[in-house]
């Protein structure tokens, strides 16, 4: 009698998450995501004050969700040809588990992963930033005048929530990105240097690709940091971009889709591949 | 009583560019069987096993493992299998239990004091919390048999499970084959390329050379072709031997290298034999079948000398 997919990929994806618990790499990421927003903490620290609250979280993100996001890529890249190399994972495919259920379980929790982490770095950056300048209102300050409010303290919330979340998916993409090479290239160091190369070739083409910047996800993570920064720096300009930035827009869809697109290609490629474990 | 084959494979072909690894291979394994995979390095042993198991696809040819061919039947026929094919690989951060709980989880809930109850009986009770990447070889081995073991399948698939066992623990691994294969009525298969071991667990062997199938069928029964073959000595060797060659019931006349002359025939005509001797007045000391054993047969069918002479 077959079992239900479901249940399979379930028993995989809680193989893999018990796995990951005994790993370094994983830990490694999460102390250098926190370290990374606690130095850039102590980075900023001539310019703690309120007025620069939006520019010091704006700048703990930019410190950190780049790195995260290499990080992930490099932990989801080795992630199914490091098991192909020590042949662990033909005692997998020995069980009853299909190489979907496998690899599914493997994308799974790469971009769940990558979702933690984004969340850590997200709260983390959110909570140095409340506990040293606090969030304030953006004012425009001339001397002998009242001040202006340029964006509310309630606007600003909501803004940098948005632009925060925005993050997410570029994080989410690296893990899928990592993933499918691992699928695609069995040697490791040789997969490593491949991501390594296309995740900063994306990066540098960002400028170059204008309206698609959108689909280089390294570089597209620093879009939403980019425009909180000139937020904080009184562009009111900006605001119609920021309102752009909705849930079924481009720049939070684009990631997202390409994280598919690459879970797709990894699960037919990987079903079609003769693994040499 | 009968039943349906466990496993069976007709006319399986794989091929790795232009070479052609597994050439037309069928076989049959029953309920209850030890069935060997014999053969040289190379022969075909383990990517029949890979073939087998789902780790590799043919490029023509079927295979059905509990009556099941399709790949969401393979599944559901994994759940019934346990198996180590080539050398083991765990986990190397975990310990030996651990690597048994978590890849033993794949096939759904163990029940409570399986991976103990499973380490003891291969010989590694004590050493559960010690990480795999401490491991000898000769361990591994054992945690990798364990792990084939580990859900009480219906067959088990063993690849050489000798390999870095010391004489103890082959000794042992050939003892458990044979209780669960008794008591519990699992059905192995196991390949090696030590002619003893087979030769002492199977009850049905496949012997392989160059990706073909050599011989197919019972242990007992090999290199034969169905017809018995004798030893016989006698105060005039030479005189029987020309006798036997004269003899229409027998073939296959040769003097034997441990004194005496070797032949075939069948056993309804044996009693015509005898009293052809009897008629020629050749005195005869004894008379008694000869068992080929499976090593003679292997050598003489995979040595290069003797298929020369074949073809």
């Amino acid at each position: 009698m077959s079992q239900p997919i479901g249940n399979a990929t379930l028993r995989c994806l809680s193989f893999e998450f018990r796995k990951l618990l005994g790993r370094r790499l994983p830990i490694v990421i999460l102390a250098c995501s926190i370290l990374s927003v606690l130095g850039g903490l102590w980075l900023e620290r001539g310019a703690l004050e309120p007025a620069s609250s939006y520019s010091l979280y704006a700048s703990l993100l930019e410190r950190s969700l780049p790195l995260a996001a290499f990080l992930i890529m490099i932990m989801s890249t080795l992630s199914l040809n490091e098991e192909v190399a020590t042949g662990s994972l033909r005692a997998v495919l020995l069980r009853p588990v299909s190489k979907t259920n496998v690899l599914g379980a493997k994308l799974i929790l790469n971009m769940g992963f990558a979702v933690f982490v984004a969340a850590i770095i997200l709260g983390l950056s959110w909570l140095c930033v409340t506990m040293t300048t606090g969030f304030q209102a953006i004012l425009i300050e001339v001397p002998g005048l009242e001040p202006t409010i340029v964006f509310s303290k309630e606007i600003m919330a909501g803004i940098s929530w948005k632009l925060s979340l925005a993050t997410i998916a570029p994080l989410v993409a690296s893990a899928s990105f990592g993933t499918l090479i691992s699928v695609l290239i069995e040697s490791e160091g040789t997969s490593v240097a491949i991501g390594t190369f296309l995740f900063l070739a994306m990066q540098a083409m960002a400028p170059l690709a204008q309206d698609y910047a959108v689909f280089l996800f390294p570089a597209h993570l620093d879009l939403p940091i980019a425009l909180l920064t000139e937020l904080a720096g009184q562009d009111q300009s900006r605001q119609a971009l920021v309102d752009a930035w909705g849930p079924w827009s481009m720049g939070y869809l684009a990631p997202f889709g390409l994280s598919l697109l690459f879970a797709i290609i990894g699960l037919i490629t990987f079903n079609k591949k003769e693994v040499a474990c | 009583m009968t039943s349906k084959p466990i496993v069976s494979t007709k006319n399986l072909l794989k091929r790795f560019k232009d070479q052609i690894a597994v050439n037309n291979v069928s076989l049959t394994v029953n309920p209850g069987d030890v069935y060997g995979f014999l053969g040289l390095n190379g022969a075909g042993k383990t990517t029949s096993l890979r073939l087998l198991m789902g780790l590799l696809r043919p490029d023509a040819g079927s295979i059905s493992l509990f009556a099941a061919n399709s790949q969401q039947g393979r599944r559901s026929a994994m759940a019934r299998i346990g198996a180590m094919v080539e050398s083991p690989s765990f986990y190397s951060h975990l310990s030996a239990a651990k690597n048994l709980e978590l890849l033993g989880s794949l096939g759904g809930p163990l029940p409570q004091g399986r991976v103990e109850e499973v380490l003891d009986m291969v010989g590694l009770q004590g050493v559960g919390k010690k990480k795999a990447k401490h491991f000898s070889l000769g361990m591994k081995q054992r945690l990798a048999i364990g792990l084939a073991l580990l859900s009480d399948p219906e067959l088990v698939v063993l690849d050489e499970p000798a390999n870095g066992l010391d004489p103890n623990g082959i000794l042992e691994m050939r003892h458990l084959i044979r209780r669960l294969n008794e008591e519990q009525g699992t059905t192995f298969i196991v390949s090696s390329h030590l002619l003893y071991e087979i030769e002492l667990m199977c009850n049905r062997i496949v012997i392989l050379e160059k990706g073909r199938v050599l011989y197919e069928g019972p242990t007992e029964e090999f290199g034969r072709g169905g017809i018995p073959r004798y030893r016989i000595t006698g105060a005039n060797e030479e005189a029987l031997e020309r006798l036997l060659n004269q003899s229409e019931e027998v073939s296959q006349v040769k003097k034997a290298t441990q004194g005496g002359i070797t032949f075939q025939c069948q056993l309804e005509n044996l009693p015509t034999v005898h009293r052809q001797i009897a008629g020629a007045e050749l005195a005869i000391f004894t008379v008694e079948e000869e068992k080929v054993s499976l090593e003679e047969f292997f050598l003489e069918r995979t040595g290069d000398n003797a298929m020369e002479a074949k073809s």
